[in-house]
């Protein structure tokens, strides 16, 4: 089913990507006609000039005949400068717009795709395809789709017009057409066998940049830049002979191909020539033909240039695509109420990717309101999984999750986002002041709760030390927080939020050392009373919590408080000896303290 | 326009320079061999006016015709030619100009996000270079070329005509050029337009949890929304003057081939023209512009081409330092740091530090942090030179080292752990190029690497990185260890992780930190309590001086930061959540 969507999407490419802003497929066609309007009134003053030649001939020639003419042709050249004028100014409209509608869709996808689908993509990547993919688009869209229409027609309506004038003319100047064609073609033979080469060559050159420029730290530290630079510069020069190497194979046969193709006049001067000398033309006839024949040779030059930025276009299209079929997390239009914060998992079953198999195969949990639970294990058994399938990170592939018996893909998003705190390692504030990031907790809190919260969370001394206290910028003042610091004041948001359900990832696990116990203090202080879900390495720190989860390759191997699992798993036995064992570690020296 | 084009041919070097210049001056040629085609016309158009038309003729003008063909294929070949050799010699030059520029940066100006800029620059950039510059700017040179050849042969024809044409290309060009004036103008406002909404659209990503957390969706604190939408009119907007100058451009450019048909007709009616001329001219003047409009197309290019050339140059303008000193190889791995001051910046980090590291000792560096640990750690190993005083090992300052014989002393494990996209036996003996297998096999046993090693599809032979094995942070620490074990230098400098890894993985990778650190200087920047009670020696760093310094036992009796700092390690190891059971 998914490759019929593939399908499908990759023959209309170009309509999904005007469905982007309203109403663009509508004014394109309009940009396209004015775009086919300007470059077929263009044609006209070649008439204007065979008018006259023919009046000319006629020996009826005045200056009267000349200005009037002249005047048409100017006019018409006007028309024709204007109408291209309005054929881009609309179709560049059209392109912002469609650039502003992508971008706004990718902003209201992350708002309701899954998280962990949100973080599978990095900052770095997502930005990549916000800014500069996106934008990508806009000159090609702008550009080859009015100006490129007008001239696939335009050498046909030429055509049609030296037709009308005389078939044989019409047919004369295609005739060096076909030579052009089969050089084309043997262009493409020769260079498809390469272009995979091609691609190979690139991509390994860029791998060797990569390694250098991206281990250059390393590179350094082993003495190895003379050698490692030796490696590279072979690569880079490679690459280069390969390139032009490449690019030599096949370019007699390319010129010759763009030689030929446009020579319309080879055929045309000698047939209309010999049509003059037997009368079946007129000069001034001749002297038309020629100069549309000249006008095809403009247009076919420019289809080249078209077709490349239409196929630039595709791509770029059908990569920023990918990013848009990410999976949507459903919400129920009505909820229901939820009856007290006890989270209960039954029989969950979770799978990323079906390539990468099922990480839980069946998990089945209870954490009462208000109790302490603590999720450990080997890396990798899943234990963050689980903590984000609660906070709905993703969606499960089997069971249920229920937050007071209600399950969570019954409720809005923000429902469930109200009743969770999720605390990381990770802590973002965003540009504005300290106070109002803290305040982002809860937006009614008044100036003296967001500083009790800063307070519980142990932040005040800090932030007073900064030149605007709580008024400094946390963008300003960002590169001068620490990481603990930092934390320490995403703790105090989540504590004006006071959602009655917290989780801790991995968040005991502190960036600085020196803040450490402040941070365990604000913890204490926001997990107070709360249903309290922890992943934490150091088993020291959970070893009062209600109970004990021990996950181990996606199962619950044993669970209970600290006493029992001691007693009853050997693997939280040994875990437990090799934490403290590691706590007693010094370098040099194996010594017990 | 031509300031853009010389920046570009000053950036190139003197023999890719001639080349370009040689397949300029073929395309004037080749314009002439295009041009040829209006000779051909013009003997058939005589012959009929003439009443001579014969056989001949109609040959005459097909050979005239199939000669500029293949004199245009010909040549075109060799402009092509030149073109890419000059324009790839160019882009694989600076590419290794800049890999060679890389090798004098100090080592501490390496961050990520740099080095991600330095690599796109080296692979992206210079690729466009290659491609699209080079040719964007024949195309202008040569466009330019070519009507200029045009017009002056017209002046062979009729010099009053030729004036109207010459006279309107000076002011497309002047237009052209106020053009990118303005262009260059908005640029600046287009960047910081387009910074602002990166900044938002980054700032929604990176807060999209927080965002989500507290149910900021309709009023989301970003104005995402707005940014973008205000950037889409901002761009609107700008692209509107373009159209309108373009607009009187086009207007131009044809308003003045009419002119010239006007003034042909006329001059034959007044009798200053021959009719064949005249004829002529009327086909010239629907022509001439063609070329000039190729410079019109390809003039929004230019600000790509300043692009490549600007970012090239900011990659070659990173600050160096000498690295060619002289083969060193020390007498005793004594390290010195004498009246050390260093800044970074604006901002000073290290002040006045003088200390001494003995051979075979273990030196901690303990205290807050931006104290200035790392930087201290970076100096001892010249990541970056000091500002005063001086640095030295076995006697001889670190500066009279070549660069390689100097790092032979050290290993180094770093936090951020660089494998290369290589095989994991490759990653290993990238210590020691000439080691064997066994030897290799070996150092991975003693960096508790082996085992976790023989379970992976191809073992030593897994390829690490893209498509390759994925490694947990962990084992990627153990194996840049086996890597330096290989390495054997007498001197290591660890950066001990603060972040935890699970403690089975720790177990394993303090194994292996003690099989890399026996009998060795050892210098750390300790984070754990155990670690640095056994250093020989500590020194207590923050804000950029030694606060204190000796040992565990005689730091313990001092009132200071030490003391307060083991205090609170104590309090925080045996830390639990809740204390008691709910």
């Amino acid at each position: 089913m998914n490759n019929r969507k593939e399908e499908q999407r990759k023959g209309n490419w170009f309509g999904t990507m005007l469905s982007y802003a309203k109403g663009s497929g509508g004014k394109l066609s309009l940009s396209v006609i004015f775009s086919m309007i300007s470059l077929s009134t263009g044609l006209v003053p070649f008439y204007c000039v065979y008018k006259v030649l023919d009046l000319y001939m006629a020996g009826n020639l005045d200056g009267s005949g000349v200005m009037q003419w002249s005047v048409i042709a100017a006019v018409m050249y006007l028309v024709k400068v204007t109408c291209f004028g309005i054929s881009t100014g609309i179709s560049h409209y059209v392109a912002f717009n469609v650039l502003e509608g992508m971008r706004l869709k990718v902003a209201d996808l992350f708002l309701r795709a899954p998280l962990g689908e949100v973080y599978a993509h990095s900052i770095g990547e997502i930005k990549g395809i916000i800014v500069d993919k996106i934008e990508d688009i806009e000159p090609p869209l702008a550009h080859v789709v009015p100006e490129g229409a007008g001239h696939i027609l335009l050498p046909v309506i030429s055509f049609v017009a030296l037709a009308m004038l005389d078939i044989r003319m019409a047919l004369a100047a295609l005739a060096a057409f076909p030579i052009g064609l089969l050089f084309m073609v043997l262009t493409f033979v020769i260079s498809g066998k390469n272009m995979t080469k091609y691609q190979e060559a690139n991509a390994h050159m860029s791998s060797v940049i990569v390694e250098y420029v991206e281990g250059i730290e390393v590179i350094k530290a082993f003495g190895k830049s003379g050698t490692s630079y030796e490696k590279f510069a072979g690569s880079i020069k490679n690459y280069r002979d390969f390139v032009i190497e490449w690019m030599e194979s096949t370019w007699f046969t390319m010129k010759m191909a763009f030689a030929f193709m446009p020579a319309t006049l080879l055929g045309m001067v000698p047939v209309s020539a010999y049509l003059v000398s037997k009368g079946s033309i007129t000069v001034s006839q001749m002297a038309l033909g020629v100069m549309l024949a000249m006008s095809m040779v403009v247009s076919m030059a420019k289809l080249e240039i078209f077709s490349n930025g239409l196929r630039q276009m595709e791509y770029t299209v059908n990569e920023i695509q990918k990013l848009f079929d990410m999976k949507l997390l459903k919400e129920p239009g009505k909820e229901g109420k939820p009856d007290g914060y006890t989270i209960e998992m039954k029989n969950v079953h979770f799978t990323y990717n079906p390539e990468e198999g099922e990480v839980l195969h069946g998990i089945d949990l209870v954490l009462k309101e208000g109790s302490f639970t603590a999720l450990v294990g080997p890396s990798g058994g899943g234990k963050s999984t689980v903590a984000k399938l609660i906070a709905r990170f993703w969606d499960i592939t089997e069971g249920s999750i229920k937050i007071g018996g209600i399950d969570i893909r019954d409720m809005k998003i923000t429902s469930l986002a109200n009743l969770v705190s999720f605390v990381t390692q990770d802590n973002f504030l965003f540009s504005c002041s300290i106070m109002e990031n803290i305040r982002l907790g809860n937006p009614k809190a008044t100036d003296e709760e967001v500083k009790a919260a800063a307070r519980a969370a142990c932040c005040e001394e800090f932030i007073m030390k900064l030149p605007d206290g709580y008024d400094t910028s946390a963008g300003e003042a960002g590169k001068r927080l620490s990481g603990g610091e930092r934390q320490r004041i995403a703790i105090a948001r989540m504590m004006l939020k006071n959602a009655p359900i917290v989780i801790l990832d991995e968040a005991t696990a502190f960036t600085d050392p020196e803040n450490e116990t402040k941070i365990q203090e604000s913890i204490a202080n926001l997990t107070k009373g709360k249903t309290l879900l922890v992943i934490a390495h150091r088993l020291s720190t959970i070893r009062s919590a209600d109970n004990i989860v021990l996950l181990n390759d996606g199962r619950i191997e044993a669970s209970g408080d600290q006493n029992k699992l001691l007693a009853g798993s050997p693997l939280y036995n040994r875990m437990w000896q090799a934490h403290i064992g590691a706590r007693n570690w010094a370098a040099g020296k194996v010594k017990e303290a | 326009m031509l300031r853009t084009i010389k920046k570009f041919f000053d950036f190139c070097g003197d023999r890719e320079r001639k080349q370009f210049f040689l397949s300029i001056f073929l395309s004037v040629f080749n314009a002439f061999f295009v041009a040829m085609r209006i000779p051909a016309i013009y003997v058939v158009l005589k012959a009929i006016l003439e009443d001579s038309l014969s056989v001949n003729t109609a040959y005459t003008a097909v050979v005239i015709i199939i000669a500029s063909i293949i004199l245009q294929t010909l040549i075109t070949m060799q402009i092509s030619m030149l073109q890419t050799r000059a324009g790839y010699n160019t882009s694989s030059l600076k590419r290794m100009e800049i890999a060679e520029h890389l090798r004098y940066v100090p080592m501490g100006y390496f961050n990520s996000e740099g080095l991600g800029k330095v690599t796109s620059i080296a692979t992206n950039t210079m690729e466009s270079l290659s491609g699209m510059a080079s040719r964007c700017v024949m195309m202008i040179s040569k466009g330019m070329i070519t009507t200029l050849v045009i017009v002056f042969s017209m002046f062979l024809f009729d010099p009053r005509i030729a004036t109207v044409a010459l006279i309107t290309m000076v002011i497309y060009l002047i237009v052209t050029e106020f053009m990118i004036r303005m262009e260059s103008a908005d640029a600046d406002r287009f960047t910081a337009a387009q910074d602002s909404m990166v900044a938002r659209i980054l700032e929604y990503v990176r807060g999209i949890a927080e965002i989500r957390n507290f149910n900021l969706f309709g009023k989301s604190i970003t104005d995402v929304d707005d940014s973008i939408d205000s950037f889409a009119r901002f761009s609107t907007g700008m692209e509107t003057t373009y159209e309108i100058v373009m607009f009187f451009l086009n207007i131009l450019n044809k308003i003045a081939g009419v002119v010239m048909t006007v003034m042909s007709i006329t001059f034959y009616l007044n009798g200053s023209m021959g009719l064949v001329n005249s004829v002529m001219m009327i086909i010239c003047s629907f022509m001439i512009f063609e070329s000039l409009d190729q410079v019109g197309a390809f003039n929004g290019l230019t600000r790509a081409i300043e692009n490549c050339v600007d970012k090239a140059n900011e990659a070659l303008s990173f600050p160096t330092m000498k690295i060619e000193g002289k083969e060193i190889t020390p007498d005793n791995m004594t390290l010195v740091m004498k009246n050390v001051d260093f800044s970074y910046g604006e901002k000073k980090i290290i002040n006045d530090i003088s200390f001494e590291i003995n051979e075979k000792t273990q030196t901690a560096f303990v205290g807050p942090s931006g104290g200035g640990k790392t930087t201290l750690t970076q100096l001892l190993a010249r990541f970056w030179d000091v500002d005063k005083g001086s640095v030295s090992l076995g006697g001889t300052d670190v500066r009279d080292y070549s660069y390689d014989s100097l790092m032979k002393n050290f290993a180094f494990v770093f936090q951020n752990v660089y494998l290369f996209n290589d095989t994991i036996e490759n990653n290993i003996r990238f210590g020691k190029p000439d080691a064997s297998r066994e030897e290799v096999v070996e150092a991975a046993k003693k960096a508790c690497c082996h085992d976790f090693i023989m379970e992976l599809p191809e073992g030593y032979d897994t390829v690490i990185g893209d498509g390759g094995a994925s490694l947990s942070g962990g084992e990627r620490q153990r194996i840049s260890i086996a890597r330096a074990i290989m390495k054997d230098a007498p001197i290591i400098i660890l950066d001990e992780a603060t972040a935890n890894v699970d403690p089975e993985n720790e177990e394993k990778l303090i194994e292996a930190v003690a099989a890399l650190t026996r009998e060795k200087t050892i210098i750390m920047i300790a984070h754990r309590l155990k670690t640095v009670r056994n250093a020989d020696q500590i020194l207590v760093i923050d804000k950029g001086q030694i606060a204190e310094q000796g040992t565990h036992e005689q730091l313990m009796q001092k009132e200071g930061i030490y003391k307060s700092f083991i205090a609170e390690r104590s309090k925080a190891a045996t830390w639990k959540i809740r204390k008691d059971p709910a």
